[in-house]
């Protein structure tokens, strides 16, 4: 009941805000605030609910959908999914707060911003794989519309391919759903009875990639990472939270839920192979960050370079390396949220987002650059953040199975350090501009919104404890698998 | 023993036909409503007489059964919903409203016997009756020079695809001397490795692939969908489709089920081959019309994929496809009446900014549009899932996965449409919001609501079309 009104609160929300009347502007964002923060309550209740003890997934619901194929509008949560549902409840509020000033058809954007966030929520927290797979597109399609109307630069371009890409990912998960549904005697898109059937390891070996393909596509796995950058630079501030924060997450969730969980001699036998792939998109990732001018762009490489890490982590398939993966989906969400929402504010006084255009802004809004400067140091590491717990976690666990490769995917922290210390350095110090004479601080939504997700980092970062405590109890089970099969 | 009360939908709309004829000569020209009210009734009552006609058949020609009511619904549903949309066609083309009415009845009544025949001379009345009064209806604006080019292609491809069909027919006929499809599925069973039936069944499957727009049998779809007046495009699109699929179902499960892998891997190659040029040429398209008209094409080739995995999910995902398309096309092209009686364009730049002028047509577009392409949570995602599902089960992988990257595809043609319609600014002449007549209204909210019923709850549809199904295997 609880997860079914987690899923609602979004949807219901989006069709509230339909109907309202077109000339009242101002009530769309607040019915999307007080959507999103019934959905944080909800969250929070989600969690007093959860059960840390027990693991495994809770809160079940089972309703038949269509019985005669099996499929079945299953729901429950465990300790992953708990994590991202968090993440997501955080990325959306503090969303809204940075899309309060959007006044171009604010309606039709917080509806479609809403209808998004319901088929994020929907993915974490699904048991059939029908309705993972439907919540999963549901997730992708409106963003074609939020950055096409709402975005800044070639959105049509950047919009039309985001979507295609996403779509051929979508494609390939598809036929891979299929293969995992039509193995073996009984027929059900149960994730559970999946889970049972003994699949053979040449069917492994052959589905997990198609899967890892289809999932890796949307977490931004390379070379298939182009529509990402695109993407996230063109779009309107809280959808570039909304897309790097949470949804480039649903791709890493879909390989440990359904391609590892499900396939882990697959997964066994791809990941060498698949982890040389995921080192080029943390140096190449960072090395091209470095080279962009267009802050939004530097951002985006950025998240390149950071969900490398996280896949990374995943391939390696070592248990410590596995849990700081979801421990840096959460941090990356979080952070890379901070980012996008300040760049958006940035760039609503400065009108530009060209960094060698910008300097000295520090003096003009201390609190744009403090709030900037955590995100640089989350970004490339620094203990004390929830970064630095994460990561350390991944090259930990991935250093005992790959040390060569874990040292080379190192450098891109060095990178990364690089090129976040310059920015900062170029559009908060140095010498003032002109141009800028006039410019004002951030006021008290903004305040707000990047306050909480400061404390976020900072809280994670000093006591990870509290996320690990959760999401190991997902990890645990893969570990025990994977034991296993090797 | 020829028992009448399995034919009541037929006799219904027979009469409502003789009904309209006198009726024509009857009413004043500032009563012509009373015409569309007299063929929405006379529809709707078929429609209904479909819960309460007894199944069963006679002579071994004419059946009534699970999948014939199924169908017969699907195609009355459409034919209503069309008179709606066509309520004022006198006003809007300025072409007689009566004639128009009798000819849909017609080819209505043609379908309607195609979904129950089950002998081979039957069916092929059929098929010429639900044929020829369409091609009557694609020229019925003769002012419009694409109307008459559309109805004359497809008059000659019409024919041809007939005379293909019918020189099968007779091939067949030749070596089995039966008609009726009982007693065809014995001797073909006998003789199936006669180079002429085979010859003969291809030939069959060549003038089924005219009526229903497969490739390389498409080539007057593209044409005739344009010229044709847009509810006459509306009916082909949908009842047409049905009527021919049901046909195909008809011959191949009742005639030919012996040679299943022969027609089976044939019919695969042309599901391939439809979806792929249906949704390449859909790509430059700039009239909404045509390039409707090559995704239809596409559909199409989708379609026959549940025929390629001829079991009982393969048929019933048909089945379901087909309700799924019938709220989806039909929700599409009544948008395109809407926008098409305010800026006489079927241009797809007369739908730029549409969602701003007028939000709820703006939605309505785009929940059709993405339901075509197959995102959830609508008619069409299911429909496909289902469909896709079925056609893996029965080991056809490389077709699944061509139609998904084909799905992928389409959405490229399908969103440029949604960008004209929310992303594009609306022309500065554009004042809304537009006023839809009331019957207009009503084809749009109950498209709409199937779209989301088929999408969200599709339970008992997908049993429904399980239970029709199972009739022919």
């Amino acid at each position: 009941m609880l997860l079914s009104s987690i899923l609602a609160t979004p949807l219901v929300t989006a069709l509230v805000i339909m109907f309202l009347p077109r000339e009242r502007t101002t009530w769309p964002r607040w019915a999307a605030l007080a959507g999103t923060v019934l959905a944080v309550i909800l969250t929070t209740l989600l969690v007093m609910r959860f059960d840390g003890a027990a693991g495994g997934y809770q809160l079940a619901v089972t309703m038949p959908l269509i019985p005669s194929i099996g499929i079945q509008y299953a729901l429950a949560v465990d300790g992953m999914g708990l994590v991202m549902v968090i993440l997501t409840a955080i990325i959306i509020f503090t969303g809204v707060l940075a899309s309060w000033e959007v006044d171009n058809r604010p309606q039709e954007f917080f509806a479609f911003l809403l209808v998004l966030v319901t088929g994020v929520f929907g993915v974490f927290i699904s048991r059939d794989l029908f309705l993972f797979f439907l919540f999963y597109e549901i997730a992708v399609l409106p963003m074609y519309l939020l950055i096409g109307i709402w975005g800044t630069g070639k959105k049509e371009y950047s919009a039309m391919k985001l979507t295609l890409y996403l779509m051929l990912g979508s494609a390939l998960m598809l036929v891979g759903i299929l293969a995992l549904y039509f193995s073996g005697a009984v027929q059900n898109f149960h994730l559970e009875i999946i889970a049972q059937k003994m699949f053979t390891p040449g069917f492994q070996k052959i589905v997990f990639p198609v899967l890892f393909l289809g999932f890796g596509i949307l977490a931004g796995f390379w070379p298939f990472h182009t529509w990402s950058p695109d993407g996230h630079a063109s779009a309107p501030t809280a959808v570039s939270m909304l897309h790097a924060g949470v949804l480039m997450k649903l791709g890493a969730f879909g390989i440990i839920r359904i391609g590892i969980e499900l396939l882990p001699i697959g997964a066994s036998f791809w990941a060498p192979y698949l982890a040389l792939f995921t080192l080029v998109n943390i140096v190449y990732g960072a090395m091209v960050a470095m080279a962009q001018t267009d802050l939004k762009y530097v951002i985006a490489y950025s998240s390149v370079s950071h969900m490398g890490i996280v896949l990374l982590g995943i391939c390696t398939l070592h248990p410590i390396a596995l849990n700081g993966a979801v421990l840096q989906m959460f941090s990356h969400g979080i952070m890379t949220g901070l980012f996008f929402a300040l760049v958006g504010m940035v760039y609503g006084r400065t009108h530009t987002r060209i960094i060698p255009e910008m300097g000295g802004l520090a003096k003009k809004m201390p609190f744009l650059a403090m709030a900037f400067t955590v995100g640089g140091l989350v970004s490339l590491g620094l203990p004390g953040f929830s970064g630095f717990v994460a990561e350390l976690l991944v090259f930990l666990g991935a250093f005992q199975v790959r040390p060569i490769l874990t040292v080379i995917a190192v450098t891109g922290i060095l990178f990364t350090a690089i090129y976040v210390l310059r920015v900062v350095q170029k559009i908060f110090f140095g010498p003032e501009k002109t141009a800028f004479a006039i410019i004002s601080d951030a006021n008290f939504i903004e305040k707000l919104c990047l306050s909480i997700l400061m404390l976020v980092l900072l809280a994670v970062g000093i006591y990870p404890k509290v996320l690990i405590q959760f999401i190991n109890l997902s990890i645990e089970p893969i570990h025990a698998l994977l034991g296993a099969v090797q | 023993m020829m028992n009448w009360y399995h034919l009541q939908p037929e006799i219904i709309i027979a009469i409502t036909m003789a009904v309209l004829l006198v009726l024509d000569l009857m009413v004043k020209s500032g009563q012509r409503k009373w015409l569309s009210v007299t063929a929405l009734l006379g529809t709707v009552l078929a429609l209904a007489s479909l819960w309460w006609a007894p199944l069963g058949g006679f002579q071994q020609a004419f059946v009534l059964d699970g999948i014939g009511r199924y169908i017969k619904a699907i195609i009355l549903g459409t034919a209503a919903l069309v008179i709606l949309c066509a309520w004022d066609f006198d006003l809007v083309w300025k072409r007689p409203l009566g004639e128009f009415f009798v000819l849909l009845l017609a080819s209505t009544l043609g379908m309607l016997f195609l979904a129950s025949g089950t002998e081979l001379v039957l069916l092929y009345v059929g098929l010429e009756l639900a044929t020829f009064p369409l091609v009557l209806l694609t020229a019925y604006c003769p002012q419009d020079a694409r109307s008459a080019e559309g109805g004359l292609k497809y008059l000659i491809l019409a024919a041809l695809g007939s005379a293909v069909f019918i020189f099968g027919f007779s091939l067949v006929y030749a070596i089995t001397g039966a008609t009726t499809l009982d007693v065809l599925r014995e001797t073909v069973a006998a003789c199936f490795d006669s180079p002429v039936v085979l010859t003969g069944l291809l030939l069959m499957l060549a003038g089924l692939g005219f009526k229903i727009g497969l490739v390389p049998f498409h080539m007057w779809v593209p044409d005739a969908y344009e010229g044709a007046p847009t509810p006459v495009t509306m009916f082909m699109s949908v009842a047409g489709k049905t009527a021919g699929l049901i046909l195909a179902v008809r011959i191949l499960a009742g005639a030919f089920s012996a040679v299943q892998e022969t027609w089976g891997s044939f019919l695969a190659v042309l599901s391939a081959a439809t979806m792929l040029l249906g949704n390449f040429a859909a790509i430059p398209q700039k009239n909404i019309k045509r390039m409707l008209a090559y995704s239809a094409i596409a559909q199409a080739g989708y379609l026959i994929m549940g025929l390629v995995a001829f079991e009982v999910m393969g048929i019933s995902s048909m089945l379901y496809y087909l309700a799924a398309y019938l709220f989806t096309n039909l929700a599409v092209f009544a948008v395109v009446i809407a926008v098409e009686r305010h800026t006489g364009s079927c241009d797809i730049s007369a739908f730029n900014g549409l969602a701003q002028v007028s939000p709820q047509l703006g939605l309505i577009m785009m929940l059709a549009l993405l339901s075509l392409a197959g995102i959830p949570p609508l008619a069409g995602f299911t429909a496909k899932f289902y469909l896709f599902a079925a056609v893996y089960g029965q080991g056809f992988v490389w077709l699944v996965v061509l139609a998904v990257l084909n799905s992928a595809l389409s959405l490229y043609y399908y969103l440029r449409v949604v960008r004209a319609v929310y992303i594009t600014p609306p022309a500065a002449n554009a004042a809304g919001p537009w006023e839809v007549p009331a019957p207009l209204a009503i084809v749009l909210a109950v498209t709409v609501i199937g779209i989301l019923l088929l999408g969200i709850y599709p339970g008992p549809f997908v049993e429904m079309a399980r239970i029709a199904a199972a009739f022919v295997l």
